[in-house]
């Protein structure tokens, strides 16, 4: 074994020149590692095997449930637990039901991802390097999206359509229940935006937390008439109309996409302005 | 004149109604060790804050290598070394990783040489021991050093340090003084602290801060003889006929007497003035030397410390 001894004075003799160093001033430097950073948070821990359990288990119950043990339950009159076919409520209780835990999912996954780092002064200490604060923000964004749509939403989903075989092989088609998770996904981003964009510009972590998580919750209680087509607080059964492989909703449910995509991509474009201008 | 690395123009920061920082011009030599100093709430983190782009000034100005802190903040970033007040990295990473992470700013490549310079700087800072330990059990002192490390790790030419020995112990501090040292002739230094001793020990230039207005700067030993030169005598003896000597000569400004355990202390003040300090110089001691009713047991050129400057100017500005 050989050892050395590093003083200070042969420091800078060492070899700087032989280090590749980064230069440029570019909006994405710093994305590298940033994003290295992140993803290694999901996936360098047990956090990706923690989600996927999570929501492969809640989701997997719940459908298996509805699929297998209820339609032979009936109530103490006799009456069959379920109103409508399995299929239907499973596909209801999947997606619709998927959609509402999904948001919440986004919301707590996301609340501390940029306000935890402001307040500990660890987004200070990275921002002192060379590294863009867009590239802070599309760091966190990109690892969430990615991390989030593997665990939450295309594990657990393979798991539905397994069960949905195991009830009755071609009963939902694969293609289908992809539109239909897509369309999850962008109701999940929508969210996940939204909380971004609150922790960005918010101090207080109850209003980060309880803002989106009010929408998504109570968001159906309110009288928005014909301009809820102008928001995503339907668009789970526009998922549901996709799995089904009928088009309820026709036009409605694309306008609800556009403007769901529409909102999330403004929050977003919200979230990099706020925080370029963020003091630290 | 030597060249500078800061060098900022009226910078202000206001938040509402308070002016954090008031149209501050500082200059910080090359190769300086520069000491910040201030008493608490005086703008001195707002100012690195702002040299750093982590703030944005509301007017004024001021550059860093010759570029702009707006406008070139990126380029200044990759030439910076930075440890805050209260250093906080992230506690699921090892010391090791949290330098990994901070090369991987600067550096692409090859592995082996950036291991090779996180060990150096782990060496640097005595961690070598825990580097591969998380860094939410490390403790205050430790995390400080780590701190010193992930800030040197890309061979700075300019280090800002706000209060670097504030969280440690006397060992610890004169370690960290030591790196301070060692490292000046590779870099600039500009770091902010309220331990007076620190400044005097280490630094040759400083600057002090009140309520957000620079009070003064320059070099330390132009602050630490004070505002004009004062002679400290000792001596034993009947003392009357040398104080009527000595008062009567046109190059002396004032006379203070003090008497102590049979001593008598006197501090001569001289006038402002090449000529008056010459002739003190040449004159003052003769004239005390030549009285045959004392003995002088010391004599010498006041040397005032830095907090009796600090207390001065600062609460001379209030």
């Amino acid at each position: 074994m050989t050892t050395h001894t590093v003083t200070p004075d042969n420091l800078q003799e060492n070899a700087p020149e032989q280090l590749q160093v980064l230069s440029g001033s570019s909006r994405l430097r710093g994305l590298r590692p940033l994003l290295s950073r992140e993803l290694q948070r999901w996936w360098g821990t047990h956090r990706w095997l923690i989600h996927t359990l999570l929501w492969l288990g809640v989701f997997g119950g719940m459908l298996a449930l509805v699929l297998f043990v209820l339609p032979n339950q009936t109530t103490p009159d006799g009456e069959p637990v379920l109103d409508e076919s399995a299929l239907d409520s499973g596909v209801q209780m999947f997606i619709g039901m998927g959609a509402l835990l999904l948001s919440v999912g986004a919301v707590v996954v996301m609340q501390d991802s940029v306000l935890g780092e402001k307040q500990t002064g660890t987004a200070a200490w990275v921002l002192s390097k060379p590294a863009s604060r867009f590239a802070f923000i599309l760091s966190r964004l990109l690892a969430s999206i990615f991390s989030m749509l593997i665990t939450m939403i295309v594990v657990p989903g393979l798991g539905a359509f397994l069960l949905f075989y195991l009830y009755e092989p071609g009963v939902i088609s694969p293609l289908a229940l992809a539109k239909a998770q897509s369309v999850i996904a962008l109701h999940t981003f929508f969210y996940l935006a939204l909380t971004l964009l609150l922790s960005a510009t918010l101090e207080n972590r109850s209003a980060v937390l309880g803002i989106p998580l009010a929408l998504a919750l109570g968001g159906s209680f309110l009288p928005l008439g014909q301009l809820v087509r102008f928001t995503p607080l339907q668009l789970s059964q526009v998922s549901v109309s996709y799995a089904l492989n009928n088009d309820a909703l026709g036009s409605i449910g694309t306008t609800m996409i556009v403007a769901t995509a529409v909102w999330s991509l403004l929050f977003v474009i919200a979230t990099l302005w706020r925080f370029e201008r963020v003091e630290f | 004149m030597k060249e500078s690395v800061i060098q900022t123009h009226d910078l202000t920061k206001q938040y509402g109604e308070v002016k954090a920082l008031n149209a501050l011009n500082l200059t910080v030599p090359k190769h300086a060790i520069f000491g910040f100093l201030g008493p608490n709430g005086a703008g001195k983190t707002t100012t690195m804050k702002l040299l750093l782009g982590l703030t944005r000034p509301s007017s004024g100005g001021g550059t860093i290598f010759g570029r702009d802190i707006v406008r070139e903040n990126m380029a200044i970033r990759a030439r910076i070394g930075y440890l805050p007040q209260q250093p906080r990295f992230y506690d699921n990473m090892t010391a090791r990783e949290t330098l990994r992470f901070a090369a991987s700013f600067f550096y692409t490549g090859p592995r082996r040489l950036i291991e090779q310079r996180v060990e150096e700087v782990l060496d640097l800072v005595d961690l070598s021991v825990k580097a591969d330990r998380p860094v939410k059990g490390f403790s205050g002192g430790e995390r400080q050093r780590l701190g010193i490390a992930q800030a040197q790790i890309n061979y700075p030419d300019l280090l800002i340090l706000d209060e670097p020995a504030a969280a440690l112990d006397p060992l610890g501090r004169r370690d960290v003084l030591a790196i301070m040292e060692r490292l000046r002739k590779y870099t600039t230094i500009f770091f902010s602290t309220h331990i007076l001793d620190d400044v005097q020990q280490v630094s040759d230039t400083v600057a002090i801060l009140n309520h957000g207005e620079l009070v003064t700067q320059g070099p330390i030993s132009h602050l630490l003889n004070g505002n004009g030169t004062v002679y400290d005598v000792t001596f034993r003896g009947d003392a009357q006929a040398a104080y009527r000597r000595v008062v009567g000569q046109p190059w002396v400004h004032q006379l203070d007497v003090n008497r102590q355990n049979g001593c008598t202390r006197w501090q001569v003040a001289i006038k402002s003035g090449e000529r008056e300090e010459v002739t003190a110089e040449q004159q003052l001691l003769r004239l005390l030397l030549a009285d045959d009713n004392t003995i002088v047991t010391d004599f010498g050129r006041k040397r005032y410390e830095l907090e009796e400057i600090f207390v001065e100017l600062v609460e001379g500005k209030q």
